[in-house]
């Protein structure tokens, strides 16, 4: 067990506690029930420290953190008690608390994309968290956002400054939330899964920014989260919650060394991990092989794609803009092949095309003997048919009005002519194999997790025996355990159906589990391809390494060695994620109710 | 540039929308079993003179035929008749009322006015105080304040304007003696006049739709209050009225100013019942007139008109978009 | 003629066939009282526009046209007389030497229009030959097939001239008609016999701005706002005895709703004092008049006037069958109808063609029987006719008044074994379908108001032959060479009362045919304002007389 000596813990864990937890008891009053959420919690951070509260969702911790706050909806009841640096914060008067909020305490959240206001600038949304608690000029507050926002690391600070929150990656968003978080010098930042919805180089910067700041401005920190790995790599001190009570507290690397409780041990057991890496020197990128037009054994791949390039037109006139260039791909049949990259590196849009959604300006896009781009209407249908897609948020591709029965059964009516009492028969069966009890069949999604709900989306996809599934992130919405659970029934449902599947993720440690080959995209090229083991553990491409590199790993053994990515990762300019699909509301999607005859 | 190209596009967009819209109601109205020609045909008809007025109307011609002279006639202008009876009707000539003896493009720009005051007024009206009903009821969720005002609102939704309109005359104007119950004063003539005469037609209106942006904003308000970034806004230690008023306003304003536009850009086409109801000659009266009297021309230019104004309104609502949520500009 | 009045006095939105609450009398005759001079009247109005062309206007000659337009004849409508035909512009009614054929009229002395302008002969023959313009339709004219050279003749504007309106000097004027007709003093009462000075006519304002030659003249027009009218300072009361000319302004209000119009009439507050509706009062008003006796006061009931009626398609199957047609003169429930039309303010029994008020006038029963029907005789009929059970097609508007009357006579029938089937079609269809060539249907329920107070308003247009389709209203598509013949007789006789007896003749002679089943004399009413005196409504035509209104002074 090595502790880093940049680690301040040890010697300040003497200092009484800035942020004391003491028999916190949280619950809301739902339509007469009391739903108990947290269970008298009690742990204490102190500054400069890094505190993990750990669980899976509904486990109590982001309700820990909101107590703190004091903005746990009008519906809880809190008692015990929150004190930060002596001033008790359960139950005190707005006004404290306002002072509080952003003054004393700065907030991360979990999603940067909707935890800024889309309507303002970054800028304005600083400088208005400045303003809030001190007054000053339009000018020193100006001067002001552009400094904090280059003390979080983010280039042309000005440029960020005037964008709005569309306009940047996830990275930089959360870069700007954190700058808006210590705009005003808190003692404690509360970080709420602050890098759960980022890509894992950007997740690594972000987890360095957060141990950087700590340091420099002596903060403390209370970190949520759902990923053992991110815990490895930042805490000092975890908390393990479960069902609203704390189960086990104790230092981060005794812990990962000797969990004592089973539901701790359980958690570190469903992370996946990755295999250990023999990453010597990472030799000069090659020039992708071209895959073989048939395999050895002369059956035809599932999918071929050639030299695809797919272009969106660009912010200017004439400029298009390549968001897939020049990739050759195969996928035998029965294979599975996982499609790696980050945001914004062309992956699901490579999905779509072969999906035949979005047109291909070059090469061609062959699935099951089908071209894509010059199918009759006819054989597009035919292909369609063959074609089962999952996507990353099962709660928006399903019909929240329709019955799970009817979503699944929805294919089948359209492309196949089955009485509805065979649908009914091939629905029951597709809710076995997806292991969900056939008794679902009539509820609506709203009254399932995401978990079942994916399991839905699996079955709806696999309902017409599909040669080709394309599944574009289907776990990253979901908590790890759920995860494991939806990536075997992925596995064994491929296994006994026997389709093709191009699995695209951003996870190398879940694509390790699954695939067979694995292809890495970066800036709409594929770096490297081939078989997963080697791909995943002697990866040829510095862009593969350097992705391996900043996974985060479960495990503060592990993370000792990794000290070389965190500077790289850092300088690394972060590109603004590619938007192909802009928001718009079109006025018929618009709320309309009905109106009166005037 | 890039905006007068998006401009350009939609223009052309709207003018083919138009044109089908025309197309539309042309051949709807001309296949329908009554034959303009027989009302002004006078009494008693003999066919000749059915013929005779048929012909002077241009009814005669096979109807594409009519529908092609009625597209000169915008571009052109028409001439009916021959001879010193002739009737000129000039460019851009949206058809030719022969029982009013006006042009529909005059008919209808005289009755713009009336129309648009009532609309603008009633439209402002409507949104302050179904805005500011809704997020009061929102932010007070549950409340009696809250129960109050659905409550109302819900009686608004459901009350009909010829109903509220009567009764509306009936108190202010008969009972109680405090407005004019009829008629329209232009604002050029004596603008006092002109608002009192509005005062009870703008109420009327604002109260029905008052009544349904006070819901909406409600909804969306509630939606946006449970958005992350607002949790955010108050992470930061933000006052709830900043809260409220602009970091959820802001967002619940996107939705609502969609409605509004469509909703104005139809009540611009003519309110026809409030018209009726107060006595005021907007194209509202203008319109239940001519379909009274199957005035066919009058009833095609008033019915493009309104498509025309909700084209347009669709067209400065997705304009206004761009300026309130910027994920669309640019 | 027309069966909508109505919409002849452009009061749009007409509750045809008005009906009101059966408890209450109608008003005896109206308001009377000797003429006081100026005041404000106010004429509240649904339609949007008065068109004010001669030419082009269907008003009644004792409504607003009449106002401001004279013509050679007039009627002096004064109640309960029937409306009588009286010399306007003329210096009598018409002279005939021939039998009818040609007809000479002189022009009083001395009349002008509002600009001080002689009125001559030859400024009415120029009114009569623009309304033959094709741009001018719309008007009423029975004029035009009459006058010889009418079928042809296009108007002034491309430069012929009407041979057969002849005007030998300026005060003479005369008329070559194709036949003898004797009601012609009656036609030359209709606004296409107004003068209209060539030098002022503009066709495409004329509707706007007419030449006055009445006691008013209009002042200012404003489309689907107001029309105001003030004195004609060059109108000589001494040459028109029908016009009072009362007030000093009259003022039309127009598309005013007409239940606020009720409303406002009914709280007569401040110039609403001297205002009346020129729409009939809808039911739900007649209601709440009678609790304000105030208001009640001032509602003005017509006599019963216009025939609404049964029409049977002679020309269809049993319908044929003149035992089967007399059949249904019993089996029909006039009283449920008259329920089904608003009770006894809505209208009286009816069992002749001629209705009241109209000169000549019979009242006999061809086939008495109570107001509920005899439903024995009926049968006993039908036996005769060897019909046990019929099935009939009624042919309805679909509004709800009138379904509400075709379900009256659908019930009436069903007692006597005739199922009657109602086709619900709206008011276009079923005017194309009644007065076009195929006449598929049974039965339909009409009304019918003549255009003006000659018994033939009422039977030639619904009983000649002629009249059958091509747009005629014969929609009983009764057909019998012997009325065919009576109706060319009575049309032609110049001598009113005889002309008189043989429409009567007609009358009965028809009704023994049974085409149509009379039904009620339909009443309207009106309100007024307490100032507005001399407001009657005659049976014909059962509308308020413009001409003798007057204000209330101090």
């Amino acid at each position: 067990m090595t502790v880093s000596s940049t680690e301040p813990h040890l010697a300040k864990a003497t200092r009484s506690p800035l942020l004391a937890v003491a028999g916190l008891a949280v619950s809301f009053e739902v339509d007469g029930d009391t739903h108990t959420a947290v269970h008298d919690a009690s742990f204490e951070v102190h500054a400069g420290q890094v505190l993990a509260l750990v669980g899976e969702s509904g486990s109590g911790k982001s309700v820990t953190a909101m107590a703190a706050l004091g903005l746990l909806p009008a519906t809880a009841r809190v008692s015990g008690s929150i004190t930060l640096a002596g001033t008790e914060l359960i139950g005190a008067e707005q006004g404290l608390l306002r002072d509080i909020r952003g003054g004393r305490i700065g907030t991360i959240f979990q999603e940067p994309m909707t935890a800024l206001n889309p309507v303002f600038t970054i800028g304005d949304q600083v400088g208005e968290a400045i303003r809030a608690h001190r007054p000053s000029s339009r000018s020193a507050v100006a001067a002001r956002v552009l400094e904090l926002l280059s003390t979080v690391g983010l280039d042309d600070p000005a440029r960020v400054a005037r964008s709005y929150p569309h306009e940047l990656s996830g990275g930089q968003l959360q870069r700007a939330m954190i700058a808006m978080a210590i705009s005003c010098d808190p003692v404690l930042l509360i970080a709420d899964e602050p890098t759960t919805a980022l890509d894992v180089t950007v997740q690594a910067g972000i987890l360095d920014l957060l141990r950087d700041l700590r340091t420099r401005l002596d903060m403390a920190v209370l970190l949520i989260t759902h990923d053992m790995g991110v815990v490895a790599d930042v805490a000092d001190e975890v908390v393990v919650l479960r069902d609203g009570q704390i189960v086990e507290q104790a230092a981060a690397a005794q812990l990962f060394a000797a969990p004592r409780h089973e539901y701790t041990r359980a958690l570190l057991r469903v992370v996946p991990t990755l295999p250990e890496l023999r990453l010597a020197q990472p030799k000069p990128p090659e020039t992708p092989e071209t895959p073989p037009a048939e395999t050895s054994a002369g059956v035809a791949p599932a999918v071929l794609l050639r030299n695809v390039v797919v272009e969106y037109p660009g912010r200017r006139r004439g400029q298009p803009v390549r968001a897939v260039n020049d990739v050759s791909l195969h996928i035998d049949q029965g294979k599975l092949v996982a499609l790696v990259g980050e945001s914004g590196s062309g992956k699901s849009t490579l999905g779509r095309a072969l999906a035949g959604l979005v047109p291909v300006a070059a090469g061609t896009v062959t699935v099951t003997g089908v071209e894509v781009g010059r199918a009759t209407r006819r054989e597009l249908r035919t292909f369609r048919s063959r074609l089962g897609i999952v996507f990353q948020d099962p709660a928006s591709s399903l019909n929240p009005r329709r019955t799970v029965g009817a979503s699944i059964a929805e294919p089948l009516s359209l492309h196949t002519d089955l009485r509805p009492d065979a649908q009914r028969r091939r629905v029951d069966e597709l809710l076995e194999a997806v292991e969900l009890p056939t008794r679902l069949r009539d509820r609506h999604p709203y009254e399932m997790s995401g978990g079942q709900r994916q399991r839905v989306a699996i079955a709806r996809a696999i309902a017409l025996n599909p040669a080709l599934l394309i599944a574009d992130e289907p776990t990253s919405a979901l908590d790890v355990s759920v995860q494991a659970r939806i990536l075997e029934l992925l596995r064994s449902v491929q296994r006994r159906f026997g389709f093709s599947c191009l699995f695209i993720s951003h996870d190398l440690a879940v694509v390790e589990q699954l695939a067979d080959r694995v292809a890495v995209l970066h800036r709409g090229r594929v770096v490297e391809e081939g078989p997963a083991t080697t791909v995943l553990r002697a990866p040829r491409h510095p862009y593969t390494a350097r992705l391996l590199a900043a996974a985060p790993v479960a495990d503060p053994r592990a993370r000792s060695g990794q000290t070389s990515r965190s500077t790289s990762c850092k300088r690394r300019k972060e590109r603004a994620a590619f938007r192909h699909e802009r928001v718009k509301y079109s006025p018929a999607q618009s709320p309309r109710p009905e109106r009166p005859l005037r | 540039m890039r905006l007068l190209r998006l401009i350009s596009a939609r223009l052309f967009g709207m003018i083919v929308t138009l044109l089908v819209i025309s197309l539309i109601t042309y051949a709807v109205f001309v296949l329908l079993p009554s034959d303009p020609a027989q009302l002004s045909c006078g009494r008693p008809c003999t066919p000749e003179r059915l013929a005779d007025a048929r012909a002077f109307m241009g009814y005669d011609q096979p109807w594409a035929q009519q529908y092609l002279a009625f597209l000169g006639g915008i571009v052109a202008g028409r001439t009916f008749g021959s001879g010193a009876a002739a009737v000129h009707c000039a460019a851009p000539c949206f058809g030719y009322s022969f029982r009013l003896n006006d042009s529909v493009t005059h008919l209808i720009l005289e009755r713009i006015p009336v129309t648009f005051s009532i609309a603008i007024g009633a439209a402002l009206l409507w949104l302050l105080i179904g805005v500011a009903a809704g997020v009061v009821s929102a932010v007070r969720r549950g409340t009696a304040i809250d129960r109050a005002a659905m409550t109302f609102s819900t009686i608004g939704v459901s009350a009909p304007s010829y109903l509220v309109g009567l009764l509306g005359i009936l108190l202010f104007g008969f009972t109680l003696n405090m407005v004019p119950v009829n008629g329209y004063v232009p604002l050029t003539e004596d603008p006092v006049g002109w608002l009192w005469h509005l005062v009870l037609p703008w109420c009327v209106l604002a109260l029905i739709s008052a009544a349904v942006y006070a819901r909406l904003t409600r909804g969306q308000m509630l939606e946006v209050l449970g958005e992350d970034y607002i949790r955010t806004a108050r992470a930061k230690g933000l006052r709830e009225r900043r809260v409220v008023g602009r970091h959820a306003l802001r967002n619940v304003l996107i939705p609502v100013v969609t409605v509004f536009g469509l909703d104005l850009g139809s009540l611009l086409g003519g309110a026809v019942i409030t018209e009726r109801v107060f006595s005021m000659p907007g194209l509202g009266a203008l319109l239940l007139d001519a379909v009274g009297n199957i005035d066919l021309p009058l009833i095609i230019g008033i019915t493009l008109f309104s498509a025309f104004l909700i084209i347009l309104a669709n067209f400065l609502v997705d304009l206004v978009y761009g300026v309130l949520d910027p994920r669309v500009a640019r | 003629m027309k069966r909508r009045s109505a919409v002849a006095l452009a009061v749009v939105l007409a509750l045809a066939g008005c009906n009101a609450n059966p408890d209450q009398k109608p008003a005896a005759g109206g308001s009377n009282a000797g003429t006081e001079k100026g005041g404000s009247l106010t004429i509240l109005n649904a339609a949007s526009d008065i068109n004010f062309d001669p030419a082009k206007s269907q008003n009644l000659a004792i409504t607003t046209l009449g106002l401001v337009l004279r013509r050679l004849t007039t009627w002096d409508v004064q109640p309960g007389k029937p409306a009588q035909v009286v010399p306007d512009l003329a210096t009598d009614t018409g002279k005939t030497t021939d039998g009818g054929k040609t007809w000479t009229f002189t022009l009083k002395d001395g009349l002008t229009y509002a600009d001080g302008a002689a009125i001559t002969a030859g400024d009415v023959k120029y009114g009569i030959e623009r309304s033959f313009a094709p741009e001018l339709s719309g008007g009423l004219g029975y004029h035009k097939s009459l006058l010889v050279g009418g079928t042809e003749y296009k108007g002034p504007y491309s430069g012929a001239d009407l041979a057969s309106v002849e005007t030998p000097d300026a005060r003479t004027i005369v008329f070559h008609l194709k036949t003898a007709y004797g009601d012609w003093p009656w036609i030359v009462s209709m606004p296409a016999f107004a003068p209209v000075p060539k030098a002022k006519d503009d066709p495409k304002k004329y509707n706007q701005n007419p030449v006055a030659s009445g006691p008013y003249q209009v002042q200012s027009y404003q489309q689907g706002v107001a029309v105001k009218l003030t004195r004609n300072p060059n109108w000589d009361a001494a040459t028109d005895p029908v016009r009072t000319a009362g007030p000093d302004q009259i003022t039309f209000q127009l598309g005013q709703d007409t239940t606020v119009q009720s409303q406002r009439l009914i709280a007569d507050s401040g110039d609403d004092r001297s205002a009346f509706g020129a729409g009939f009062v809808a039911p739900a008003q007649l209601a709440q008049i009678e609790q304000n006796a105030s208001a009640k006061q001032r509602l003005v009931t017509s006599d019963a006037g216009a025939l609404s009626y049964l029409a049977l398609n002679t020309q269809r199957g049993p319908l044929k069958d003149v035992k089967v047609r007399q059949a249904i003169q019993y089996a029909v429930d006039k009283r449920a109808y008259q329920v089904a039309s608003g009770g006894a303010i809505g209208g009286e029994l009816a069992s002749t063609l001629i209705t009241p008020g109209i000169a000549g006038r019979v009242d006999y029963n061809l086939y008495p029987a109570d107001p509920s029907g005899d439903v024995d005789k009926a049968r006993q009929l039908l036996g005769e006719a060897g019909q046990t059970s019929l099935n009939l097609t009624l042919l309805s508007e679909n509004d709800q008044p009138n379904l509400a009357k075709a379900q009256a006579i659908q019930q009436g029938l069903q007692r006597v074994g005739i199922t009657v089937t109602i086709k619900p079609v709206d008011e276009d269809a079923w005017t194309a379908e009644v007065t076009g060539e195929k006449g598929d249907y049974d039965l339909t329920v009409s009304s019918w108001q003549p255009d003006f107070p000659s018994a033939n308003g009422n039977i030639q247009p619904l009983f000649a032959s002629s009249e059958i389709g091509r747009g005629g209203y014969n929609i009983a598509r009764y057909s019998q060479p012997e009325v065919d013949t009576l109706i060319a007789q009575a049309t032609a006789e110049t001598d009113p009362a005889k002309a008189q007896a043989l429409w009567a003749q007609a009358d009965k002679r028809i009704l023994q045919d049974a085409p149509i089943v009379p039904l009620t004399y339909t009443k309207n009413s009106f309100l007024h304002g307490s100032k507005v005196q001399n407001f009657y409504v005659p049976s014909f035509p059962a509308y308020p007389n413009y001409l003798k209104v007057s204000l209330k002074q101090g």
